[in-house]
C-alpha cells in the first residue's frame, strides 16, 4: 500500500531534517497549504468579485 | 509504516487487515459504514429521480407535468452533487485519514455529532423539496425563494461536512505527533488533504451565502442576486473540485489495488495536487462568463485560473495515473509492445475497470469540453445549453462516480467483510454504467450544440408567443441521449442492488481465505499485487524509442489531438454564430 517509491532503503540512515527539501517540507505542513488556497480563492475570485458587483455603477434610467 | 506504541496499549480497538496489512481503527471503520451506507441510500433517490426527469426531458414521452419536473430535478441535482457525493467523499477521509495513517480516530463523539449533523440537515433538505417548498433547483439562484428550512438544512449539513474535514486535519496531527508512519503521508492521504482544503474552501463559501439567505428567506435582510451567484459559485462548482481531488486520489489507490500499479515520481503528483489547492476552486468563474455584472479581466484572470494551472495538474495525472499502471504491468513482465500490458490486464475485474473507463471518460469528455467552455469567446455558444450537462455528467458521474463506484467493490470485501452479491452482474456493471454514460453525455453536447436549452421542462416552447426551429436530426439526438440515459441508470441500479445486498444480505468474508472466493470478490484482493516483488527478465524502466511507457504516451498523443480538434472545431463554430467583419 506505501506508495513511496523514492523511499531510501532500509540500510541506509533517515535522512536529517535538514536535508529535506524545501518544496517537501512546505507541502508537510497541511495548514500552510490549507492557508495558501484560502488566500487565493478570496483574493482573486470572491474579494475581487465583491469590488466589481459593489463598484457597479448604476444603470441609468431611460 | 510503523505502528506506534500507543497503539499498542489499546490493541482492542483495531484490527489488522489480512489483505492490506493496514491496522484499522474499530471506530472510523464504522464511520465508513455509516457514511458509505448513507451515500448508496442518496445515490438511489437521485437515481430515481434521474430516471424521472430523463423520461420528461425525452420529448417522445415528456413524463412529469411543469411543476413536478423541477421539484424532481431540485431533487435530483441536491442527492447527487452534494449528499451522495458528499457522504462518500467524507468516507474517502476517513479511510485517508485513520486507516491508512495507521493511527487512531481522533474526536470520535464529534465524528458521529458531525455525521449526525450531516443526516438531520439532509432530512431537513429532502423535507422541503418532496414537499413542493423548494422548487429551486440545485443553484436555488434568488429572487427564487425556498422555505427557510431549505437553507437551514444546508447549513446544518455544511457544518457537520465541515466538523468531519477538521477531524481529518486532526488526524494528520496525531498520526504525526504518534508517529504512526515515516517520512511523508502516503499519495493518497495527499490527494485526500487536498479534497479536505478544497472542502474548507467550499463550506466557507457556502457558510457565507447560505447564511444570509436563511435570513433572506425569512424577511430579514436582502440578497443581491449578483452577490449571490458569485459567492454561491465558490461552493457550487468548488464542491465539485471536491470530486476530483478524491476521485484523483481513488485513481492512484484502485491502480495499486487493482494491478500494483507504481508512483512514477512522488514530486510531480504531488505538485499537481498542490495546483489543485492553489488554483482550482477558481474554475468557478465558468458560470458567470455571461453575467454582465462581472468585468472580462476577472473573468479571464480566474477561468483562465493564471494559464490553466489546475488544467495542467489533471493533464499531469491523466498521465501519471496511467503510466503507473502500466509501468506496475511491465514491472510484471508484461513488456510486450505498446499495448501487451493493456491486452493482459485483468478487464474482468470490477475495481480496475472502473478505473480505467473513470479516466479515460472524464478526460476526453468531461476535461475537453470543460476547458473549451471555460474560454470566455467559446462559452456565449454553450452556455445555458444541454453542453452544459453533458460535460459535468462526464465529470460528475462517469468520472467521479465511476472511481466511487470502482473502489466500492474493494470496500464491501475490506471494511465490510463480505463478498459482492452477484458478481457476475457487477463485472458488467462498469462497462454498462460508462458506455451508456458517455452516449449519454455525447448526446447532450450535440444536442446543446443544435440549441437545445438545459433545465427546460418543454424544449418545444409549446404554447409560447414565438416558434423555435431545431435540426431535423434533434429527435434522434435526444432518443439517444434517453437510451444513453437509461443505460446509465441500468448501470446504476445493478451497483446498488448489489452494494446494498452484500452490506446487509451479503455472506461474510471469513479474513485471510480471500483466495477461496474467487468469482466473488474482485481479482485484485486475490492476487495482492501491492505485495509482490515484481521481477522480469528485461529491465522495463529502461526507455525505449518512447520511454519507459510508450502506451500512455500513444494514448496521450490521441487525447492532445482531441483536444486541439474539439478545442478550434468550437472556435469555427463561434465564427458562423458571430461572424466579424
Amino acid at each position: 500500500m506505501d506508495q513511496h517509491d523514492t523511499a531510501p532503503p532500509d540500510s541506509e540512515p533517515p535522512p536529517e531534517p535538514d536535508e529535506i527539501p524545501l518544496g517537501q517540507r512546505l507541502f508537510e505542513r497541511p495548514f500552510l497549504l490549507l492557508a495558501a488556497g484560502i488566500l487565493i480563492m478570496a483574493v482573486f475570485y470572491t474579494g475581487w468579485g465583491l469590488y466589481e458587483i459593489l463598484t457597479l455603477p448604476p444603470a441609468p434610467l431611460p | 509504516m510503523s505502528a506506534s506504541t500507543s497503539q499498542a496499549a489499546i490493541p482492542s480497538l483495531f484490527r489488522t487487515c489480512p489483505s492490506t496489512g493496514l491496522k484499522v481503527h474499530d471506530h472510523a471503520e464504522r464511520l465508513i459504514r455509516a457514511h458509505a451506507v448513507v451515500a448508496t441510500v442518496m445515490l438511489l433517490v437521485g437515481g430515481i429521480a434521474a430516471l424521472l426527469v430523463l423520461l420528461t426531458r425525452w420529448q417522445a414521452i415528456h413524463l412529469l407535468d411543469a411543476v413536478w419536473f423541477y421539484r424532481i430535478l431540485t431533487v435530483h441535482g441536491m442527492n447527487m452533487l452534494i449528499f451522495f457525493i458528499i457522504f462518500f467523499e467524507m468516507a474517502v477521509l476517513l479511510f485517508a485519514g485513520p486507516i491508512l495513517l495507521n493511527c487512531r480516530m481522533p474526536a470520535v463523539k464529534t465524528a458521529w455529532g458531525a455525521f449526525g449533523l450531516m443526516v438531520l440537515g439532509m432530512l431537513l433538505v429532502q423535507w422541503t423539496m418532496w414537499t413542493g417548498q423548494a422548487d429551486v433547483l440545485f443553484t436555488s439562484y434568488v429572487p427564487l425563494q425556498a422555505h427557510s428550512n431549505f437553507y437551514l438544512g444546508v447549513i446544518l449539513f455544511a457544518v457537520g461536512t465541515l466538523i468531519t474535514t477538521g477531524i481529518f486535519f486532526a488526524t494528520l496531527v496525531v498520526a504525526k505527533r504518534e508517529k504512526t508512519y515515516e517520512g511523508s503521508v502516503p499519495l493518497v492521504t495527499f490527494g485526500a488533504l487536498t479534497a479536505a482544503i478544497i472542502a474548507v474552501i467550499t463550506l466557507l463559501h457556502g457558510a457565507a451565502i447560505y447564511i444570509p439567505t436563511w435570513f433572506w428567506s425569512m424577511g430579514m435582510m436582502e440578497v443581491d442576486a449578483q452577490v449571490y451567484r458569485m459567492v454561491w459559485w465558490g461552493l457550487g462548482h468548488s464542491s465539485q473540485q471536491i470530486n476530483v481531488a478524491a476521485m484523483v486520489s481513488i485513481w492512484y489507490l484502485l491502480a495499486t489495488l487493482t494491478v500494483g500499479g507504481v508512483v512514477l515520481n512522488q514530486k510531480v503528483s504531488r505538485i499537481a495536487f498542490v495546483l489543485y489547492i492553489l488554483f482550482i476552486s477558481m474554475a468557478s468563474a465558468h458560470h458567470l462568463l455571461v453575467d454582465p455584472g462581472m468585468g472580462s479581466a476577472w473573468k479571464v484572470w480566474n477561468t483562465s485560473y493564471f494559464m490553466y494551472m489546475a488544467v495542467l495538474a489533471s493533464m499531469i495525472h491523466g498521465f501519471t495515473v496511467p503510466a503507473g499502471v502500466e509501468m506496475g504491468m511491465r514491472l510484471r513482465g508484461f513488456t510486450q509492445g505498446f499495448f501487451g500490458w493493456l491486452k493482459r490486464a485483468p478487464w474482468g475485474d470490477p475495481g480496475f475497470s472502473s478505473l480505467v473507463l473513470s479516466v479515460v471518460v472524464f478526460g476526453f469528455v468531461g476535461g475537453i469540453t470543460g476547458v473549451t467552455f471555460g474560454t470566455e469567446q467559446i462559452n456565449i455558444i454553450a452556455h445555458n445549453t444541454l453542453r452544459i450537462p453533458g460535460h459535468f455528467h462526464a465529470t460528475v458521474v462517469s468520472g467521479t462516480a465511476m472511481a466511487f463506484m470502482g473502489l466500492t467493490w474493494y470496500v464491501i470485501p475490506l471494511i465490510f467483510r463480505k463478498r459482492i452479491a452477484f458478481y457476475p452482474l457487477v463485472k458488467i456493471q462498469p462497462y454498462l454504467f460508462a458506455f451508456g454514460m458517455l452516449l449519454f453525455s455525447l448526446a447532450m453536447t450535440f444536442a446543446g450544440t443544435f440549441g437545445a436549452p438545459r433545465r427546460l421542462w418543454d424544449m418545444t416552447y409549446s404554447g409560447a408567443p414565438f416558434d423555435v426551429q431545431y435540426s431535423p436530426a434533434m429527435d434522434i439526438i435526444i432518443a439517444v441521449m434517453a437510451i444513453g440515459g437509461l443505460m446509465g441508470i441500468v448501470g446504476g441500479g445493478i451497483y446498488i442492488l448489489a452494494t446494498v445486498w452484500s452490506v446487509f444480505f451479503g455472506k461474510p468474508l471469513p479474513e485471510g481465505k480471500e483466495a477461496e472466493y474467487v468469482g466473488s470478490i474482485p481479482l485484485g484482493l486475490i492476487r495482492r499485487p501491492w505485495t509482490e516483488t515484481p521481477a522480469t527478465d528485461e529491465d522495463p524502466e529502461a526507455p525505449g524509442r518512447f520511454g519507459a511507457v510508450p502506451g500512455t504516451v500513444f494514448l496521450v498523443a490521441i487525447f492532445f489531438v482531441a483536444f486541439v480538434v474539439y478545442y478550434f472545431a468550437n472556435w469555427a463554430l463561434l465564427s458562423f454564430t458571430w461572424q466579424v467583419g
